[in-house]
């Protein structure tokens, strides 16, 4: 299945947020970075960018420039404060969110049920409605073609490159565009002759190897709209769930019963897909009066296969007294743990220690016919 | 030096003693085979240092000498002449000339005073049993060695001889195996009660490919650090691992709680394919095992497999999981058609053990799943 990624890109954030908090700077040519002597730029505003200035000039540079710019030192925790709202907007869409830095974000979408332009126009709004900012935003089916669709027309913009443009859009394109080649390679490539992405497509894939070495590669795979990366979340993720509203309001278990097995599928496949596994299965209503309601089951076993969610899930909702008709339903996972295996080696003291110790404890438990000894673990999760 | 001798049976000799030549040295005069005519044999010699080869070949001998040739060139030549007698003679630059018909090769050989020579292994102690046996027990046992050099003693295979009994084990920590070989007749011609050696699993691998399916026997010498094959006309000479091997038996289970019996073929193809799916990384396969069936299953970013098949149960339900490629491995040196694999929990080790007369087992450590 094709990916959907997103790539955020904050619009001159820093000098954004100054003119945000400072309404007489609006309009104005705004430079904040290093105001020492050898400062440099770290964002200019839009209208500072027509005097030539850009992020990583030297502040002197730039107050020749335009020498009537307003000067404000970097206030990095107001931007903190500001990126930790547009972050939790984009973790309200999806836990598939990698942060790239403070203004600039990766959103994998493929299984958020919607279209990515909506999602996309959702998220400038907002963004827009809850800090005053614009955002630019770029669609694709990989990390590459998603920034660079957010570089497309900034700023405030959003762009979709889809598969049938590739590789026609990337062909006007200067080779610095290209993730992975800098100023020092794209010198490399002029000298050869290689100015443009469309010149770069005729170079064979020996040659680039020649060059960059295993970038060569992704090079030359990027530029022909394959990049496999993964959006990767650096956030542990702590559910992963799906609900709907139902296009009309229901009592039928059967009908809920239905949604939660097709709402297990997409969970244990995003199981799967972050290699974890859960213990915990949350069954989530919403009744027509709008009150929400959920019930969980904490299995013994990490389970991730959709037949073992489902399972959970239909015996919650199968004990569920349903007073009110239910306007959504849905379903969720949490206890998430990474999938960890452990081959077990007779030659591993620590191991056979473990083992020597469960085998004991099988037995007595056996024995007086309960539970009474347990792992450390498992009292801890029976104290919470 | 110079000799006549029939050609295939110098290939066959060639052919043998290449296997001590080591692919990959620092002294070139190893890449050599040392050729030795005397009375009416002759010798072909390669070493590695580690491991060394002799094989005799009959031959017409002209004049007695020695000379070394390059073995990787002079076995593709010989290889490559027509049927019949083969003249080979040296002179004292080492040029070396293989004459055959009207086919005349000429190849730069090395000075013989330059080869390593070969110990002589003492034959006060040995053992030996028929080549079928010794090649069985190899093919039943070397794969389970340690593939890691910090535990050397483990890269070898235990062999354990007793009058009527010969054991092998091998095992890497993950997995072990077991090979018995009983004998009416006693493995001993001197007065001995035991005899307890640890052979390379390398070494093995290689006497396992000169050995032929025959019942003619081989004699194992052997000293506290070194052990002589001699298999028909060729010597194959090799150092022992010292040290202590692992107490066996200390480890191996005694109670089950969970038997089955299965077609051996049926059990390979069904993980064959959960391999196939299973993460390349840790061949995780998983077991269900029901009252009367076992669901074999795997999953990973590529997919996920999983199929049920009838078998007898005897005792407990049970999941539990391995490495597929341990259970594989000791299921193709399996010859029997059923196995019986016996469990006690998940995270104890299961013995698969053929049904009917032979008597070796193998022991595989599960996957803890969290």
């Amino acid at each position: 299945m094709k990916r959907k990624i997103i790539h955020v890109d904050m619009d001159a954030f820093f000098a954004s947020i100054e003119q945000q908090d400072n309404p007489e700077y609006r309009g104005k040519p705004v430079i904040v970075g290093g105001l020492s002597g050898r400062g440099v730029v770290s964002t200019c505003s839009y209208e500072a960018r027509k005097y030539g200035i850009h992020s990583a000039m030297p502040m002197y540079m730039a107050k020749k420039l335009c020498p009537q710019g307003i000067f404000l030192p970097v206030r990095r925790k107001r931007y903190e404060e500001v990126s930790e709202q547009i972050f939790k907007i984009l973790y309200d869409i999806t836990p598939f969110v990698e942060p790239v830095s403070i203004d600039e974000a990766y959103l994998d979408v493929t299984h958020v049920d919607k279209n990515p332009e909506d999602i996309a126009l959702e998220i400038k709004k907002r963004v827009k409605d809850a800090t005053g900012l614009t955002v630019s935003v770029g669609i694709s089916y990989n990390k590459f073609l998603a920034k660079l669709a957010s570089d497309w027309n900034k700023p405030d913009g959003l762009m979709v490159i889809t598969e049938d443009m590739v590789p026609e859009i990337l062909k006007p394109l200067p080779v610095t565009k290209v993730h992975g080649i800098g100023e020092k390679s794209a010198e490399k490539l002029r000298s050869i002759g290689i100015e443009t992405v469309e010149d770069l497509l005729k170079l064979p894939q020996e040659n680039l190897i020649e060059l960059f070495g295993k970038t060569g590669v992704e090079i030359y795979n990027r530029i022909r709209g394959i990049d496999e990366r993964p959006v990767e979340t650096m956030r542990e993720i702590k559910s992963i769930g799906k609900e709907k509203t139902l296009e009309k309001d229901t009592k039928n278990k059967e009908l809920l019963i239905q949604h939660l097995k097709e709402f297990s599928e997409i969970v244990s496949e995003e199981l799967i897909k972050e290699r974890l596994y859960c213990r915990t299965v949350t069954v989530k209503i919403k009744t027509a009066d709008f009150a929400v309601h959920t019930k969980s089951k904490t299995v013994d076993k990490y389970i991730r296969f959709s037949e073992d969610i489902y399972e959970v899930a239909k015996g919650i909702l199968e004990e569920w007294k349903l007073e009110q008709y239910v306007r959504l339903i849905g379903l969720s996972v949490s206890n998430l743990s990474p999938v960890k295996y452990e081959q077990l080696s007779f030659l591993d003291k620590r191991l056979v220690k473990v083992i020597k110790a469960g085998n004991l404890a099988e037995e007595i438990n056996k024995r007086i016919g309960k539970k009474i000894i347990k792992k450390g673990s498992e009292l801890l999760k029976d104290n919470k | 030096m110079k000799f006549v001798c029939d050609k295939n049976s110098l290939l066959e000799g060639v052919n043998i003693a290449i296997r001590g030549v080591s692919s990959r040295t620092t002294l070139p005069i190893l890449q050599g085979i040392k050729i030795t005519a005397r009375g009416n044999v002759i010798k072909l010699s390669g070493t590695d240092l580690e491991i060394g080869i002799e094989c005799q070949i009959p031959a017409v001998i002209e004049e007695e000498g020695e000379t070394v040739v390059p073995a990787r060139i002079f076995s593709d030549l010989v290889k490559k002449l027509p049927e019949g007698e083969v003249e080979v003679k040296s002179d004292s630059q080492n040029t070396v000339n293989v004459v055959s018909g009207d086919i005349n090769f000429s190849i730069a050989g090395s000075n013989p005073e330059e080869f390593p020579e070969i110990p002589e292994v003492s034959r006060e102690k040995s053992f030996k049993l028929p080549q079928s046996i010794l090649k069985d027990l190899i093919k039943k046992t070397v794969f389970c060695v340690s593939e890691e050099q910090t535990r050397p003693i483990l890269t070898g295979v235990l062999f354990e001889v007793f009058p009527n009994e010969l054991k092998a084990v091998a095992l890497d920590g993950f997995r072990m195996a077991i090979y018995s070989y009983k004998s009416e007749k006693s493995f001993f011609d001197e007065e001995a009660e035991k005899y307890s050696l640890v052979i390379p699993g390398d070494t093995l691998d290689e006497i396992s490919r000169i050995l032929e399916d025959e019942e003619t026997e081989v004699i194992i010498y052997h000293t506290s650090n070194q052990v002589l094959f001699q298999i028909d006309n060729t010597k194959v000479i090799s150092r022992l691992l010292e040290g202590s091997f692992i107490n066996y038996n200390a480890v191996l289970p005694k109670d089950f709680k969970t038997e089955i019996t299965i077609n051996k073929d049926v059990f390979m193809e069904s993980l064959e394919r959960a391999s196939l799916i299973a993460e390349s990384k840790n061949n995780l396969v998983k077991f269900e095992i029901g009252d009367s069936f076992i669901v074999i299953s795997s999953s990973s970013e590529k997919g996920s497999m999983s199929e049920k098949l009838e078998v007898e149960v005897k005792g407990m339900l049970l999941e539990i999981a391995f490495n597929s490629r341990y259970l594989l491995d000791a299921l193709k040196a399996i010859n029997e058609e059923e196995v019986n694999l016996y469990f006690i929990n998940s995270i104890n080790p299961l013995i698969i053990k053929p049904v009917g007369e032979k008597e070796y087992l193998y022991m595989i450590l599960p996957v803890k799943l969290n």
